[in-house]
């Protein structure tokens, strides 16, 4: 398999997306966060939209919207006066349409790349902002993985000796914006949450360690975002949905070795 | 966006600058670790000891001038001086030894050649023997204190005190060049010459010369002021001093830069602390800033007087390297990486925290609030537990736990759940707290472990506020309140234990591991030790949250309903635990709905109804068969 000189930075790109999006998914599947993350993806969209009509990096209006976004599901999820999912489902759906609203009129291909992705479009500043926010959330994960831990299995317990779980929790929002906002560069709006939970949903499958399913979601992420990158250059389709299809088959690889396994055991 | 732009050429140019540096110095630094391996092969330590430990003036400036070449840095200087004092050196041997120690080494005496210069090289070590020989002279004027014994202080065994290696001297040097020397440097060095870099690049040319006191004393004082809480070895600061003096510092500036940091490191201090009192500490401070000032207006006159040029090498740097020099930066820089990915980062981070803990515990709280006077916890003093606060140790006599007046009510919830509880319990007691499901049993243990604000009253824990205290409090919350699905093997559970002594950025180490093993094979789980935690029956699981508690090594410990549906077994193990941290003077208060299943005795007994203390056992009282009952 060989890229062209055009996709060597669209490689990269894929290498970072996956790299931040399996670490943080490890979590966000440990912690029953799958639907959060859908719900960042889909509210990212009126940033997307906002940054668009200002001419302004999609970056920028990505993160904004998507930390406001983290934010805002943390505040909702600490009043318990509706069901987390109730909340969440009520403000995402309203994002997503005042994404829908301020897109209209728009040219269909810059709509598309926003709801699909466009791998191959990544220019070589938009790699740096790719590569910090990559570095902002390994190193946060790696650095506090102890006390992440700890607060996924036994929040009680980590609360009782000190760690304010609650501050944890704004902190993981916080990262899977980040996280999100690069992986809707990738894949688009929609498949997002493909990116964050399926590799580390993979990986649950086939491990028992944390480090362990950390690494197999990386390297499933990582080697599906390249191949199905190449796939959509040779069969000259969508490259989000490549991916995200490739990510799938990694998938159903998984959960029939996990099912020889169980058998033989 | 330019701003952008801008950070990444400043980043990349201070990249293009720490490497120079590098690569200037690497050679330099190779020689230095060769030569001190050599020496520390040829003389150990215990040996330098005996020969140094003899009082009077001979054995003070004998330790002060041995000092010089011998290659330890702060943290391996400390236990060398207490052998020192232990084989007889006196005070102001010991004294001098460990000042001008550190703040020279054969490594950096060869770095300071390579960057500043021979006459940066003489003065260097001629300052601190000075410095050395002053604050050793000081503590005689110093009013004597009553002779303290040398302090059973923990450092870390490898730093040079006595090692039982029995290789050849050459050999166990060479390793101890190449791979001690580069453990405990190493994390500094690159932090150094990054710093290098970054002064290099950001500091504007000759904004020392034209702003900071125009070089003159001026500068000296900032210079001292600088490097005064500067935690950094000898060899790490001397590219930092040589881009100093890019920048406008005088010679003298960049001297009393190099002897201001390693002198008043915070492990010194606590030693000197120790061996002649904390009133001691403000006159040592004193005479080491005054001689490092007067060491640096010495070097500037006598460059002025004889014409001496002192530049730094950095600016001199050829175009090209050689490939000489190459190698050494590689050879260098694979050292490096390995020290690293051995955890030398790690260690120097912890010893930063353990500084930081000690300045604070030399001028700032008082010492009976010292975390290291704690047995099982001395060494690195201070940590940086969750919560930033700093853990108490006991009030001596104090009861274990008091309770008084307690209320408390979950949030959203009008009525209280439990109100006006009193309990005390001795140190070493067993108490059980018994009412059927809803009297409030679990929620007064969660108050007590801090989980749940109380309302009104107060919790004392050891005489201590129980914010203070929560590191030595052990809370077994009920089994379904945790996720036993998530990727945790056993031992990696009773490892969590651990994490309250460790804070922040920590990593558990060789001694938690050792705990955890021992703990895993008390509760018969070492088979089991690699096992996902789901994978485990009811009673192994309950067995698997006592191990986190006996990990956390606590003195209080909270047991919400331990031995409900467990199997014989875990019944036994647990009762007999349970027995052994009576023995051991653990208190433990144990939650339950039926006293008469416990097959344990207790001390006494706190009757709940409805977050309330009842005053008859509810149930048949006839079956709490063994159970003093006091409340």
């Amino acid at each position: 398999m060989s890229l062209g000189p055009g996709l060597a930075a669209g490689a990269a790109a894929a290498v970072l997306i996956g790299l931040s999006c399996a670490s943080l998914g490890v979590y966000v599947v440990l912690r029953r966060m799958a639907f959060v993350g859908d719900a960042l993806a889909h509210a990212v969209l009126p940033g997307l939209a906002v940054a668009l009509l200002l001419d302004r990096s999609p970056f920028v209006g990505a993160l904004v919207a998507g930390l406001v976004t983290a934010l805002g599901i943390g505040w909702l999820s600490e009043r318990q006066r509706l069901r987390e999912d109730t909340a969440i489902g009520v403000l995402f759906t309203a994002m997503f349409a005042v994404g829908v609203v301020l897109t209209a009129g728009r040219d269909p291909h810059e709509v598309n790349a926003l709801l699909f992705g466009d791998l191959a479009a990544v220019g070589a500043d938009e790699l740096v902002v790719l590569a910090v926010l990559a570095v902002v959330v390994v190193a946060v994960l790696a650095l506090l993985h102890k006390e992440l831990e700890l607060a996924s299995f036994d929040p009680t317990y980590a609360e009782a000796v000190g760690i304010r779980t609650d501050r944890l929790r704004y902190l993981l929002l916080g990262l899977l914006a980040l996280a999100v906002v690069s992986a809707v560069r990738a894949v688009g709006v929609l498949l997002t949450t493909a990116l964050l939970v399926t590799p580390a949903a993979a990986a649950s499958l086939l491990t028992s360690s944390l480090p362990r399913m950390t690494a197999l979601a990386v390297g499933l992420a990582v080697g599906s975002s390249l191949a199905g990158l190449w796939l959509a250059e040779e069969l000259a389709v969508p490259s989000g949905a490549a991916i995200v299809l490739v990510c799938t088959l990694g998938f159903a690889a998984a959960w029939l070795m996990r099912a020889a396994r169980d058998r033989a055991g | 966006m330019p701003a952008m732009e801008r950070m990444l050429e400043l980043a990349a140019a201070a990249a293009a600058a720490t490497w120079e540096v590098f690569l200037l110095a690497s050679p330099f630094i190779l020689l230095g670790l060769l030569a001190a391996g050599v020496l520390h092969g040829l003389l150990p330590a215990p040996r330098v000891a005996r020969w140094l430990g003899q009082p009077g003036l001979g054995g003070m400036t004998r330790a002060a001038l041995f000092g010089i070449p011998l290659p330890l840095c702060s943290c391996g200087v400390v236990p060398v001086t207490l052998e020192l004092s232990r084989k007889g050196a006196s005070r102001e041997s010991s004294l001098a030894f460990l000042v001008s120690t550190p703040e020279t080494g054969v490594d950096s005496m060869l770095l300071t050649w390579g960057l500043m210069g021979p006459v940066m090289t003489v003065a260097r070590p001629v300052a601190a023997r000075a410095t050395s020989l002053v604050a050793a002279g000081s503590s005689r004027l110093s009013p004597a204190d009553p002779p303290r014994p040398a302090p059973a202080e923990t450092a870390r065994p490898a730093a040079g005190g006595g090692d039982s290696d029995s290789r050849p001297g050459l050999v166990r040097g060479l390793r101890y060049g190449f791979g001690t020397m580069v453990d405990e440097i190493g994390f500094w060095l690159v932090v150094g010459l990054v710093l290098t870099g970054l002064i290099t690049v950001l500091v504007p040319e000759s904004a020392i010369r034209d702003g900071l006191g125009g070089g003159g004393p001026l500068t000296l004082v900032v210079m001292l002021l600088a490097g005064l809480p500067l935690y950094m070895c000898a060899s790490a600061s001397t590219p930092i001093a040589a881009a100093l003096m890019l920048k406008g510092a005088s010679p003298g500036a960049a001297l009393v830069f190099l002897l201001a940091g390693p002198a008043t490191n915070a492990s010194s201090l606590v030693l000197i602390a120790r061996f002649f009192g904390r009133r001691f500490l403000k006159i040592y401070l004193g005479s080491v800033m005054a001689t490092a000032l007067a060491a640096g207006l010495a070097l500037d006159a006598a460059a002025i007087a004889f014409g001496w040029r002192i530049e730094p090498r950095l600016a001199t740097a050829e175009e090209g390297a050689g490939w000489l020099t190459l190698a050494a930066a590689a050879a260098l820089a694979a050292l490096l990486a390995l020290s690293l990915v051995r955890g030398s980062w790690r260690s120097a981070l912890r010893d930063l925290a353990a500084d930081l803990g000690r300045w604070r515990l030399l001028f700032g709280a008082a010492p009976e609030h010292r975390h290291d006077a704690e047995g099982g916890e001395a060494g690195c003093a201070a940590r940086f537990p969750y919560r930033g606060q700093r853990h108490a140790r006991r009030v001596p006599g104090a009861p274990a736990l008091e309770v008084r007046g307690l209320s408390a009510r979950y949030p959203g919830d009008r009525r209280p759940a439990l109100s006006g509880i009193d309990l005390d319990a001795a140190a070493g007691e067993r108490v059980a707290l018994v009412g059927p499901n809803g009297a409030g049993k679990s929620t007064l243990l969660r108050v007590i472990a801090g989980l749940l604000p109380a309302a009104s009253g107060e919790i004392r824990l050891y005489g201590q506020p129980e914010a203070a205290f929560h590191h030595r409090v052990a809370y077994l919350p009920q089994r379904g309140e945790l996720d036993w699905r998530f990727p945790l093997t056993v031992r990696r559970l009773v490892l969590t234990g651990r994490y309250v002594h460790l804070g922040w950025l920590m990593r558990p180490g060789a001694e938690d591991a050792a705990i955890v093993e021992r703990v895993l094979d008390r509760l018969q789980l070492t088979a089991l030790a690699e096992r996902q935690v789901a994978r485990l029956s009811g009673g192994q699981q309950q067995r698997a949250l006592l191990g986190r508690a006996l990990a956390q090594e606590a003195d209080l410990l909270l047991l919400d309903e331990p031995l409900g549906a467990v199997d014989a077994e875990t019944r036994r193990v647990m009762v007999d635990v349970l027995d052994e941290l009576k023995d051991a003077g653990r208190t433990v208060l144990v939650a339950t709905h039926d006293i008469g299943r416990l097959d344990t005795r207790f001390d006494s007994a706190l009757f709940l109804a409805e977050g309330r203390a009842a005053s008859s056992p509810p149930g048949a009282p006839a079956r709490a068969v063994g159970t003093e009952v006091s409340r």
